[in-house]
């Protein structure tokens, strides 16, 4: 039997209980976005904030909302939690007192002339012509126009560890910003500033010194002017410190980089400059690189798009890397997301270890899958080579390691919500390298709304293979908000046993209370406290920390 | 190598302390700023010069849902925007505090960027190196966006941290962390550990050639917890608990001679006889690890030749000497225990007490010494046991009868003159009761002698 006879019931029992001196509005649903709709009448029709309303969906079931926002003309309604979103044209009807102004009109279907909510229209009417548009639509104000502003934000944090049974201690802190000057030259650039300084220590009980390392610097990770890249500027520039826009695979830049977008949604485009070494003293200088890219948009919306970049680099003004960079989107649908990258280098005769060739340095691949909003799957794949360059871009590896490493991955996840207040979670990866493999899994449940409004309570289990060590472990962490205060707890245990131990006992249990705390201290300051305890076989650490950030 | 002190505290510690005073400043001359006319946007909230939002296209029609008559610029006093409800799309963390422009701007329609996730509105630090799904590793609910659960994540990988790197900051492994870089970090300890293994010298892993494969020998917690693998020599009995010196001498861990005598050669030289005697070096095939006593000697073929060891046990033994007993020990003694040696004594006949005064003397029953027993022992015993000897007197019965359990003095009344015997000491041979039962034998007389010549069995009759 279909729905449609039960919501005509449903619509038949609502109205045969109104009040006699209710009054029933029809209404139709204009328009909609999230759990949101909106209708064809409003106040002058009878209808208030709070009122409930149902529709009449095409299937004959009924969806249920209230209404939230109220104009002369039409209203807002915000659907109840799990009802069917009504199509554009869905009918639907809202009891209202007889009593309201405009309701007894409106029940009767008569409308009458909407009221005039705006002052009179100023423009003679022989100023429009044909080609000029009754309804303008809102552009922004232009890059240019708009007044130079200052935004962004600044911190100072503090991370330290101390482990007792090591005699080990850590300390990280830093003081730094972000921030962004926009148009400072009228041009509709912005001016984008990012540094941190910070201060660096380590020490590793011993009464020799080896152990202990301090450093102070100043990283500077952005100081950069871009202009353009707007919908109605297709050309970007980019000049200073900043990451690649067109193909940020390529990494930072001390340089230029120009980007041009097609009125199709393609791009292309060129750099030239230095390369910052990834590490905190971003040195620079050594590494010069040339790149050129170029991504096909198969739709304006860029939905599904492949890309190929081609960076050249020179190391103290040797050749070092030829560098292509792969990548695809696709989104065949609303529920499947497709995403591919890859990195490939091509050797010539100079590279000594991998030798002449292209190889395959790193590829990526993930694939997600959410046939509805509470569920979904995701598959990734990797594959993970060390190049062979000059520069220093990590630690210095042995040529067998060069030659040989090689690690790939596979991972499967998934989630589903039970009910409105339960999430369950679980993932699965393997992992191989050229000496080992193992797999690490973990299957958890969130629920919300445990003990507060906005509280929750997670527990996972999880198995851990790893090329040392192995073993099982639990983690099980609450949440709650207080007032604007966010508070997070902790625990979480593992128990490892060590894999080639020649000894007798190769067990190792770990356990970890672990806290965060986020104050709002004003509508521009916060502060984020978070702190962990370890207790384990040889293990007695305290870390803790804080961030003090204020935004402008 | 002292810490570096300033002002009497370490000088990370200034610094750290530096940086927090550096840090107010910075913030009081950002909040004086503001309020000398840096003003900021409310959250989801408006100002005229920024323009409106765009793009407007998929916003209702009725602008009145938003905007006041009046003015473009006004927006209704009770508007509010669920950005979760209206847009499908909720708002967490940092997103909630930030003004619609930072992604609603001129640079297009935000789904475009949406669709690609964080990295279509966030620079990726990580050059897609990591993936596209930040909130994997970050909170994207806190206020900060340090990495949550990082020894729960870091176990996805293939180094789940263990011990003491539970408790390591990140940046001691992956030097590049504050700038995102953990691309092609090593899991070889010795990447990050080279300084521990060049001062492991006690003992000295660099000169043994153990620069790899920390693992099998130490757990990630404490290097000088070291288990290593010694099961191709197993350290157990006499060689628990010894240093490593104690048998590698001088560092030597490479190649060192399993055989016992390589490290026991001196005990070799001064044990007993095996020089001597060519013993084998192996010395597993006498003794444990358990200790140089209670060696089993595999004693199998070995049929002569059992003084070249025992000597001493022979000088030592009782008799041997003295009597000359055959220095083949194998005739009389099994290798499982000198007790119960087995003596043949085929062909011996005579001089038994030669070996065994011990035992005639100690007998109680008779009491041979006492009684004056001979010492020619085979009149009475066999070479089969003590307890078989046997004693003739059948000619006179005394095992039964009226003289059945008598000793042997109440009748040889002289000690070892057992030819000599009463018969009229006893109570009931009285020289009147005897006298009235023979006062009609013919010859009769009141002697010992005489009752034998009559009544050589003991009989009445």
């Amino acid at each position: 039997m279909k729905a449609f006879p039960y919501g005509a019931l449903a619509i038949l029992l609502l109205g045969s209980f109104a009040r006699a001196d209710d009054v029933r509005i029809e209404i139709r649903v204009t328009s909609a976005a999230g759990s949101t709709v909106y209708v064809d009448r409003g106040s002058a029709n009878g209808l208030a904030d709070g009122d409930r309303v149902q529709f009449r969906l095409d299937s004959g079931a009924i969806a249920n909302g209230t209404i939230r926002n109220v104009s002369a003309n039409s209203a807002r309604v915000e659907l109840d939690p799990l009802s069917a979103r009504p199509s554009l044209g869905s009918r639907g009807e809202v009891v209202v007192p007889d009593s309201r102004p405009g309701a007894s009109q409106a029940g009767r279907g008569d409308l009458g002339k909407p009221p005039v909510d705006h002052p009179p229209w100023t423009q003679a009417p022989e100023s429009w012509d044909k080609d000029r548009p009754l309804l303008a639509p809102a552009f922004a104000i232009t890059p240019e126009e708009r007044e130079s502003r200052l935004f962004g934000r600044a911190w100072l944090r503090y991370d330290g560890t101390w482990d007792a049974q090591g005699d080990r201690n850590y300390g990280l802190a830093a003081v730094g910003t972000d921030m962004t000057l926009e148009n400072p030259f009228g041009d509709g650039g912005a001016l984008r500033l990012d540094a941190e300084a910070f201060t660096r220590m380590s020490d590793v009980g011993s009464d020799d010194g080896l152990y202990q390392y301090d450093d102070t610097r100043v990283r500077l990770d952005r100081f950069s002017y871009q202009v353009g890249g707007t919908v109605d500027r297709p050309n970007q520039f980019l000049v200073g410190r900043f990451m690649q826009a067109g193909v940020p695979e390529l990494g930072l830049l001390d340089g230029g980089e120009w980007n041009h977008r097609t009125d199709g949604g393609s791009e292309f485009g060129a750099s030239v400059g230095w390369m910052p070494e990834p590490f905190p003293d971003r040195m620079s200088f050594q590494d010069l690189q040339a790149a050129i890219h170029y991504r096909h948009a198969f739709d304006v919306k860029r939905q599904n798009s492949v890309g190929i970049a081609y960076q050249n680099t020179w190391h103290d003004g040797e050749q070092d890397r030829n560098l292509f960079v792969l990548d695809a989107e696709a989104r065949p649908s609303e529920e499947l997301s497709l995403r591919a990258a890859a990195w490939v280098d091509l050797y010539d005769s100079a590279d000594t270890i991998k030798g002449s060739g292209p190889e395959l340095t790193q590829a990526r691949f993930s694939g997600t899958w959410t046939p509805t909003p509470g569920a979904g799957v995701g598959l990734f794949l990797s594959e993970q080579r060390i190049p062979e360059i000059l520069r220093d871009e990590f630690l210095a590896r042995r040529a067998d390691d060069v030659r040989n490493s090689v690690v790939d991955r596979i991972g499967l996840n998934g989630w589903t919500t039970v009910g409105q207040r339960t999430r369950l979670d679980a993932r699965i990866e393997q992992w191989s390298d050229e000496a080992d493999d193992g797999v690490n899994g973990e299957i958890g449940a969130t629920f919300s709304e445990l003990f507060g409004a906005r509280s929750s309570l997670a527990a996972t289990l999880q198995y851990a293979d790893g090329s040392y060590s192995s073993g099982p472990g639990a983690r099980l962490q609450a949440r709650d908000t207080f007032g604007s205060t966010n508070v997070s707890l902790g625990l979480q245990s593992f128990w490892f046993s060590q894999k080639d131990y020649g000894g007798e006992d190769d067990q190792l249990a770990q356990h970890s209370l672990f806290g965060t705390v986020d104050v709002p201290l004003s509508d521009h300051w916060d502060l984020s406290f978070v702190g962990d305890r370890s207790i384990g076989d040889e293990l007695d650490s305290w870390t803790v920390g804080f961030l003090l950030q204020t935004r402008f | 190598m002292q810490p570096r002190i300033v002002f009497g505290m370490p000088r990370a510690h200034a610094a750290i302390l530096s940086l927090a005073l550096a840090l107010g400043l910075l913030a009081c001359a950002i909040d004086g700023g503001k309020r000398n006319g840096w003003d900021p946007v409310e959250p989801q909230q408006w100002q005229a010069e920024r323009g409106p939002v765009v793009p407007h296209d998929t916003f209702p029609s009725d602008c009145g849902l938003c905007h006041e008559g009046s003015s473009w610029h006004a927006i209704r006093d009770d508007f509010s925007f669920d950005h979760a409800r209206q847009a499908g799309l909720a708002l967490v963390g940092a997103h909630q505090n930030a003004e619609c422009l930072r992604c609603h701007n001129d640079r297009g329609p935000v789904e475009i960027f949406a669709q690609r996730g964080c990295i279509g509105c966030h620079e990726d630090v990580h050059q897609g190196g990591l993936g596209a799904t930040c909130v994997d590793c970050h909170d994207e609910a806190a206020t900060d966006w340090r990495p949550k659960a990082a020894i729960a994540e870091h176990a996805t990988t293939r180094f789940p941290l263990v011990g003491a790197h539970a408790s390591t900051a990140c940046w001691a492994c992956h030097p590049g962390a504050q700038v995102g870089n953990f691309a092609n970090t090593t899991t070889n300890c010795v990447d990050c550990h080279a300084k521990d293994l060049a001062l492991a010298v006690e003992p000295d892993h660099a000169i043994q050639g153990w620069t790899d494969s920390c693992q099998r020998c130490h757990l990630p917690t404490d290097w000088s917890r070291a288990g290593f693998d010694h099961r191709f020599f197993s350290l157990q009995g006499g060689h628990s608990g010894l240093s490593c010196n104690a048998c590698h001498s001088g560092n030597d861990f490479g190649g060192l001679d399993s055989a016992c005598v390589a490290c026991h050669a001196d005990d070799y030289q001064s044990a007993r006889n095996h020089v001597t005697l060519n013993y084998s070096t192996d010395c597993t095939q006498c003794h444990t690890v358990q200790g140089w006593k209670g060696a089993n000697f595999a004693h199998t073929g070995i049929v002569t030749g059992c003084i070249a060891c025992h000597a001493s046990e022979y000088n030592s033994a009782p008799d041997h000497v003295s009597q000359g007993y055959s220095t083949e020990c194998g005739k009389c003694h099994t290798v499982n225990s000198w007790q119960g040696g087995n003596f043949p004594h085929t062909g011996i006949v005579t001089g038994c007490n030669r070996c065994h005064a011990d035992e005639y003397a100690a007998t109680t029953q008779p009491n041979h010494a006492t009684s004056g027993f001979g010492t020619s022992c085979e009149q009475c015993h066999n070479t089969r046991t003590w307890g078989d000897g046997t004693f003739d007197h059948s000619e006179f019965p005394i095992f039964n009868g009226h003289h059945a359990g008598l000793s042997c003095q109440d009748c040889h009344p002289v000690p070892g003159a057992f030819r000599q015997f009463t018969c009229i000491s006893c109570h009931e041979h009285s020289l009147r009761t005897t006298n009235s039962h023979h006062n009609r034998v013919q010859g009769y007389t009141y002697q010992s002698s005489a009752c034998y010549n009559c009544h050589p069995n003991g009989q009445g009759d």
